[in-house]
């Protein structure tokens, strides 16, 4: 096989036995990789009812054909699993250099299963692999794990680990790789926890196999050229501010959430806002593997408080612990920020949860005395004390380690948590930007904008400016975008740069140049229709699997602030988020029934069984 | 009449240099069209304008005093 390496390794951690497989060639083309091996093997080997942190959940790392390529921002991988925080799928996708690294040492994936009577890591060194104790380990920081395993290992080994957060369970730990980058959301670090594995460490010296090199070199040469040109033409915002640099644009546009969503404008939007992240606290980008925009940001903050240095803040980072708390203190958010890293904690739902605390704790449903301290908004100090004790599920801790629905809950008040399928929302605001709110409803993982993100066409203007507030016509392009982003999630590409370089300019978005490169790759010559299928064939496997978990239109949901409460400010001011209307028009476009069920026309159009298996 | 300008991100290089925040003179009553006009900016770039905290259409009539925000959107997430 070219693109991909061709084989699978199989982590039983029960029996800590290890065993090679070869990768189905059919699979790999109908799935194309990353995320589409993720859900090809959770049909096959997980019960979608079982309890995701017991032995019988399996996690799956995979890469894409195009990670490690040297395609533009071909640098991603994977984790999928059955999530301990909502019960659904995780797509949990991290770039920097780790995915490179395990494809260069011979794998697509890696699939545990099983758990480990005691802590384990996993050591790949270019194909040959074993299980090695990690007792010592246990309890240390990502940092200090990933330092401390490449002296044991090889000094030029990358680290994919969990920190005390994982090892605790907390329902939203994270993966991290190459000590910064987050396999964030929806607890994969708490499953990695529960099967007892601290990290991977891989080093990989090999070479992707390209199918035709010279196509691939000529093609290759010729996006980057156009990239560059455009840049050196439009400087490119990301490049500059980072993520960061959002907040301008949602803060205008009245969808940056704040105080728990009561607002879709914050007081204090130039003090989280990218060019002060910039001007006060930047010291360098930092690029994944072939990336030629540098989004990620170098930071360092001199502070008696908030002191510190490492990697962060994201846009959604800024929202989630600043606007959305109403911390107007960046220096705090970024310290909140290093924790997580440190901790393997995801950034959004940790802010999230807070902000849902402060809100119960206003309107008078949770006690002060309960959480231990004083929690009103805008208090930094409590936002970076509270991320402290969820990591260690210490005091009041372990309350917000359960995420903010079990937390409103508890209180009496679910509604307050700002979640779907119990999953916290990112930085974007249905009720002044619809069609987000119907991506919410609809992701597999509930709350996310990674699966679909039509902000693009909502907020950016990309491919095409398409009216924030309406929301009719909403659902066929938001379907086109989440296939498109099934597609960009399972050849290991990153959606930043692959939605304005490798996507068609209208907004049913066909994947031209990813199937340029894919083609080149792989030699698996897909037809545009095959690849735009490949999209669909995830999306529906993905439903099928929530179906057969218990989910149906019930859970394509949203808290009822969106959808009944008009929203107070801003220039989205007495808009609500339509979604019932949109939710029609979306099962329609996909061919499910009103309930959101998958027909078995549609499966099998798709090659899938009437479970959807395929 | 005076107004008072602030460019963020691909508006920047509008600005006079060095200077993101600025007061520009304009004529009584002037739009914000002239506005982007009077700063040279060609008409293929259409920038979200803000007007006093207010997202506003170019066509909005200025007055003495207002504060405008003017910048292109940034993708991220």
């Amino acid at each position: 096989m070219k693109g991909w390496m061709g084989k699978i390794l199989r982590v039983d951690l029960t029996r800590a036995a290890l065993h090679e497989e070869t990768l189905d060639p059919l699979a790999a083309k109908d799935y194309i990789g990353g995320r589409g091996l993720g859900i090809y093997f959770l049909q096959r080997e997980v019960d979608p009812l079982c309890d995701p942190l017991s032995a019988d959940n399996l996690l799956v790392m995979a890469t894409g054909p195009l990670t490690g390529t040297g395609a533009p921002t071909g640098a991603r991988y994977m984790i999928m699993t059955k999530s301990p925080l909502t019960g659904a799928i995780t797509c949990s996708n991290a770039g920097g250099r780790f995915p490179t690294e395990l494809k260069r040492a011979g794998y697509d994936a890696l699939i545990f299963s099983g758990r480990a009577a005691r802590p384990v890591y996993l050591w790949i060194a270019d194909g040959k692999a074993e299980l090695r104790d990690a007792a010592h380990l246990w309890g240390k920081t990502t940092h200090a794990t990933t330092d401390l395993l490449r002296a044991e290992t090889d000094p030029k080994a990358r680290v994919a680990c969990i920190g005390p957060a994982g090892e605790r369970l907390v329902k939203f730990a994270a993966v991290m790789n190459d000590k910064d980058r987050a396999a964030g959301r929806s607890g994969v670090g708490a499953v990695m926890g529960s099967k007892n594995l601290k990290a991977v460490v891989v080093r990989g010296t090999g070479k992707v196999p390209l199918a035709d090199p010279e196509r691939f070199k000529v093609y290759n040469k010729d996006i980057i050229e156009r990239f560059k040109a455009a840049a050196k033409e439009t400087p490119l915002g990301l490049t500059i501010n980072g993520t960061a640099g959002v907040v301008i644009t949602t803060q205008h546009l009245g969808v940056l959430p704040t105080k728990n969503w009561q607002q879709g404008t914050f007081e204090g939007w130039e003090q989280i806002h990218g060019e002060t992240l910039s001007a006060k606290y930047l010291v360098r980008n930092k690029a994944c593997y072939a990336c030629p925009i540098g989004c990620g940001r170098i930071t360092r903050v001199e502070d008696p408080v908030f002191g510190g240095e490492g990697e962060g803040p994201e846009y959604e980072t800024i929202y989630a612990m600043g606007s959305n708390c109403m911390v107007d203190n960046l220096a705090a958010v970024i310290k909140a920020n290093y924790i997580c890293n440190e901790q393997g904690l995801d950034t959004i739902t940790m802010g999230a949860t807070i902000a849902c605390a402060m809100e119960l704790v206003e309107k008078g449903h949770l006690e002060e005395a309960t959480v231990g301290r004083p929690l009103k908004w805008g208090d930094g100090e409590a936002l970076v004390a509270l991320t402290r004790m969820t990591a260690a599920r210490e005091g009041f801790g372990d309350r917000l380690a359960e995420g903010s629905y079990r937390l409103a809950e508890s209180c009496g008040h679910p509604e307050l948590a700002m979640v779907a399928k119990k999953q916290e929302f990112p930085g974007y605001e249905p009720r002044g930007a619809q069609a987000m709110g119907l991506a919410y409803a609809t992701s597999p993982i509930g709350g996310s904008h990674m699966r679909g993100d039509p902000a693009y066409f909502e907020l950016f203007g990309v491919p095409e400016k398409v009216d924030p507030l309406e929301w009719r016509g909403k659902a066929k392009i938001t379907k086109a975008f989440q296939d498109l982003s099934a597609i960009i999630d399972a050849a290991g590409l990153c959606i930043f740069f692959a939605v304005r370089n490798l996507a068609g300019k209208q907004l049913d978005v066909p994947p031209t140049g990813i199937l340029e490169y894919l083609n080149a790759a792989t030699g698996a010559d897909y037809t545009l229709e095959e690849l735009i299928q490949a999209g669909e064939r995830i999306i529906n496997a993905e439903r099928q699997y929530l179906v057969r978990a218990g989910f149906s239109r019930k859970e394509d949901a949203l808290p009822p602030r969106l959808t009944t409460e008009p929203l107070p400010d801003g220039p989205a001011k007495g808009m609500v988020c339509h979604l019932d209307e949109m939710l029609d028009d979306y099962y329609r476009e996909q061919n499910w029934t009103a309930d959101g069920i998958p027909t078995d026309e549609r499966l099998a159009q798709l090659g899938l069984d009437t479970e959807g298996r395929g | 009449m005076i107004v008072r300008v602030k460019c963020f991100t691909g508006m920047r290089r509008f600005a006079p240099a060095d200077r993101t925040e600025f007061d520009i003179e304009i004529e009584a009553g002037a739009s914000v069209a002239r506005l982007l006009a009077l700063l040279e900016v060609p008409p293929d770039i259409q920038p979200i304008v803000a007007v006093n905290g207010a997202r506003a259409e170019t066509s909005k009539p200025l007055r003495d005093g207002d504060k405008i925000v003017l910048f292109t959107p940034v993708e991220g997430g």
